[in-house]
């Protein structure tokens, strides 16, 4: 079996920089947050969502990048990290985005939904099948050539140590000098023992525009009324300046965070209502004794009903804390 | 992970984009290697499993977790637990042992059964029941033609006297006497001859002499322990032998004997207000019946308490929800056999905080489905997984019983 570098990459030009992850819920070193971008970022890139069924995905570096600080989409990392895969508290690329945030990005006009190519012809692909084996014959020369050295440094250091001990190592020595004279000719580097690349997010194509707009998709996401509504609080908020993330775990749709989540903790749990739906004092008294458990302000919110009126009303729950 | 199919060794799907994502595994497609997105792409797909599925497969995974894909036929039924039946685990056509032998006589180390015998599928299993139990199998599937013969009918047995079905209605025991021989007080050293009345046919039976038997017959008084001595008063005094009544043992048969119950459940009715005992509500429970107040409480219970199995059977089964996988836990990850798995620790059904939560007939029929492995809930929100199981809950009764 060949041992594999888990060094996952999109491409060399990227940096294969990994978001630290933000989990939903309360975490004491939500605080320190350090500014891990740098501001030189590709400006004008249009971010491809890919879709694994009808979960969006992001997959490289620079549009989740992109996604975060210009659009202040979060989403969350579901992919093992490449270099401490067994754990779950930093996770890697995918970033899986909310139906709402992809919307979102989509109505920025700076993304575009990419559909699964399938496959190319045949002939292409014996093109690239040359092309990789020619990839992995040069790439084994350079291992090849950089495990020699690796090699001659730990003699050469081995040699040093014994000199400077100079406890009779007289024969010791020699021994190292002339394994290092022959190393050369006798160095063996077998094929398997070489290490491979394992890429994260598709080589090739979709990288420039043309070949972009050849992949870009219909929207695939179903539109209801529920989602819809959704769609209106998230834009809503998101306009005012919040981020969101989902809020499974606290019974609401979004938490709400003043600022980067990487920064912040959530202040609100936001519910999405519609303006005419009934409902029952139970729903409302639990998600409220919810809210104040954790210290959060529920907002039950509803977009407006008129179309062109893009208006959500708030609405916030607390105990009065009269007796 | 991975299971061998006809001396290949496979993955899963699921399996195999985990190791990808580890760095363990280069999945190579039409000679080209695949990126983890063409992975998830071409992995995760209707006929296999879905995103969310992976995403709690691989979150337990990377815990230490082992899971393993769910096979209802692995489950043992209600009626195999309770036979206490181990479940046959390797069926024909699945063998769980790795082997890279091609050979198809050696692939299949179950399916050496010769076509002569007549044991039905149903009751090939491995030989790891009583002798005796396999035997009874046997000759039940052997004796299906023949109708007289019943099914648990064993060639040892000796049958059943057939003379002694139909006794004669003139015997009366209560006039016939038999010779009490170890008794004391009548020393008698021969008998007289019976009854000829009482003897079939034309048989002739004379006197007979006792004497030399009676020495050897153990004629010494029984002597109690003191224990037993007191079990003894005990019994006479709160134990009361239904033999005992004389009213009773005047009966001469059955039909006396419920004529008795009759009348003195009559009897017992009369002293009974009518307008409390024979209305169309009458009371629970019996005066003198409950010993205890936790007796008594549960006596006047009107609605049973139910327990997540129950009726759980009879329901009709639906696809909307499915288990997905068995979990293991990581502790036992070092003497974990695939061929031996053993009873998993849980077993996961995968829902979304977007989807509905299930009504109590899935989660009943799920636990029924799981067997004495109890089932949880995993519910996946935009990659963050939570856990949530339903248990039954028993009130807490606070009368001591």
């Amino acid at each position: 079996m060949d041992s594999l570098s888990p060094a996952h990459a999109a491409d060399t030009s990227l940096s294969d920089e990994q978001l630290p992850q933000q989990r939903n819920g309360l975490r004491g070193d939500e605080a320190t947050g350090t500014d891990i971008y740098d501001k030189t970022r590709p400006s004008g890139q249009v971010i491809g969502i890919s879709f694994c069924r009808d979960t969006p995905l992001l997959w490289r570096v620079a549009e989740l990048k992109t996604a975060r600080e210009e659009f202040g989409v979060i989403g969350s990392l579901v992919g093992s990290l490449a270099r401490q895969p067994r754990q779950n508290v930093r996770l890697g690329r995918p970033l899986e985005l909310l139906n709402e945030e992809a919307q979102l990005l989509s109505q920025t006009g700076k993304a575009v939904a990419l559909r699964n190519v399938e496959s190319e012809e045949e002939e292409g692909n014996s093109e690239a099948v040359q092309r990789y084996q020619a990839y992995l014959d040069r790439n084994y020369e350079e291992q090849k050539a950089l495990a020699l050295e690796d090699k001659k440094a730990v003699l050469q250091r081995v040699k040093t140590e014994r000199h400077n001990c100079n406890t009779g190592g007289e024969d010791v020595e020699k021994a190292v000098q002339k394994r290092l004279d022959s190393l050369d000719k006798s160095f063996s580097f077998p094929r398997s023992a070489m290490a491979i690349q394992l890429c994260t997010a598709r080589a090739g194509l979709s990288h420039c525009p043309e070949e972009r707009s050849f992949l870009a998709a219909d929207w695939p996401m179903p539109q209801d009324a529920r989602s819809q509504m959704r769609f209106g609080v998230f834009r809503d908020l998101r306009r005012r300046g919040f981020y969101l993330s989902s809020a499974g775990k606290f019974g609401g749709d979004y938490l709400v965070y003043p600022g980067d989540p990487l920064r912040f903790h959530a202040h609100f749990i936001a519910v999405c209502v519609s303006m005419d739906a009934q409902m029952q004092l139970y729903d409302i008294l639990s998600i409220a004794r919810l809210g104040s458990n954790v210290k959060k302000t529920v907002l039950l919110c509803s977009p407006g009903n008129s179309e062109e009126e893009e208006e959500v009303v708030y609405t916030s729950l607390q105990w009065s804390g009269m007796a | 992970m991975g299971f061998s199919d006809r001396g290949k060794q496979c993955l899963l799907p699921e399996e195999a984009l985990y190791l990808m994502e580890c760095g363990n595994l280069q999945v190579l497609y039409r000679d080209l290697p695949l990126s983890i997105q063409e992975g998830y792409e071409l992995f995760l797909t209707l006929e296999t499993v879905s995103l969310q599925q992976y995403q709690v497969f691989s979150h337990l995974k990377r815990l230490g977790y082992v899971l393993t894909r769910f096979d209802r036929s692995t489950v043992p039924t209600q009626y195999e637990r309770q036979l206490n039946l181990t479940h046959c685990r390797d069926k024909q056509g699945k063998h769980l042992k790795r082997k890279r032998s091609q050979s198809p006589t050696a692939r299949y180390p179950n399916s050496a059964i010769t076509p002569s015998t007549h044991t039905t599928p149903h009751f090939h299993r491995p030989r790891t029941e009583t002798p005796s139990q396999g035997e009874a199998m046997e000759s039940s599937s052997n004796s299906g033609g023949t109708p007289g013969r019943s099914w648990w009918i064993r060639e040892g047995d000796d049958p059943q006297p057939t003379g002694t079905q139909n006794p004669d209605p003139r015997w009366d025991f209560m006039t016939i006497s038999f010779p009490d021989l170890g008794s004391r007080r009548t020393r008698c050293e021969s008998l007289a001859s019976p009854e000829p009345s009482l003897l079939p046919g034309a048989l002739r039976v004379g006197s007979c002499d006792v004497g030399a038997w009676l020495g050897k017959l153990n004629l010494k008084q029984e002597r109690l322990s003191r224990r037993e001595r007191e079990r003894q008063r005990y019994r006479d005094r709160y134990k009361r032998d239904v033999n005992n009544d004389p009213e009773v043992r005047r009966c001469r048969n059955w039909a006396e004997y419920a004529e008795l119950l009759e009348r003195r459940r009559s009897q017992r009715r009369r002293e009974r207000p009518a307008n409390l005992w024979e209305g169309s509500v009458t009371p629970l429970t019996q005066p003198g019946e409950c010993l205890s107040h936790g007796e008594l409480l549960e006596r006047i219970s009107v609605v049973e308490p139910s327990h997540l199995f129950d009726a759980a059977s009879r329901l009709a089964s639906s696809d909307e929800w499915s288990i997905c996988f068995n979990v293991y836990q990581p502790d036992t990850v070092a003497e974990f056999k695939k061929s031996d798995p053993g009873r998993p620790y849980t077993r996961l059904c995968i829902c979304s905080f977007d989807g509905p939560v299930p009504e109590l007939h899935a989660i009943k029929q799920l636990s029924l489905q799981s067997g004495d492995v109890p089932v949880t809930f995993a519910v996946v929100d935009h990659g963050d997984v939570s856990f949530y199981c339903f248990k039954d809950f028993q009130l807490p009764v606070d009368v001591v019983s």
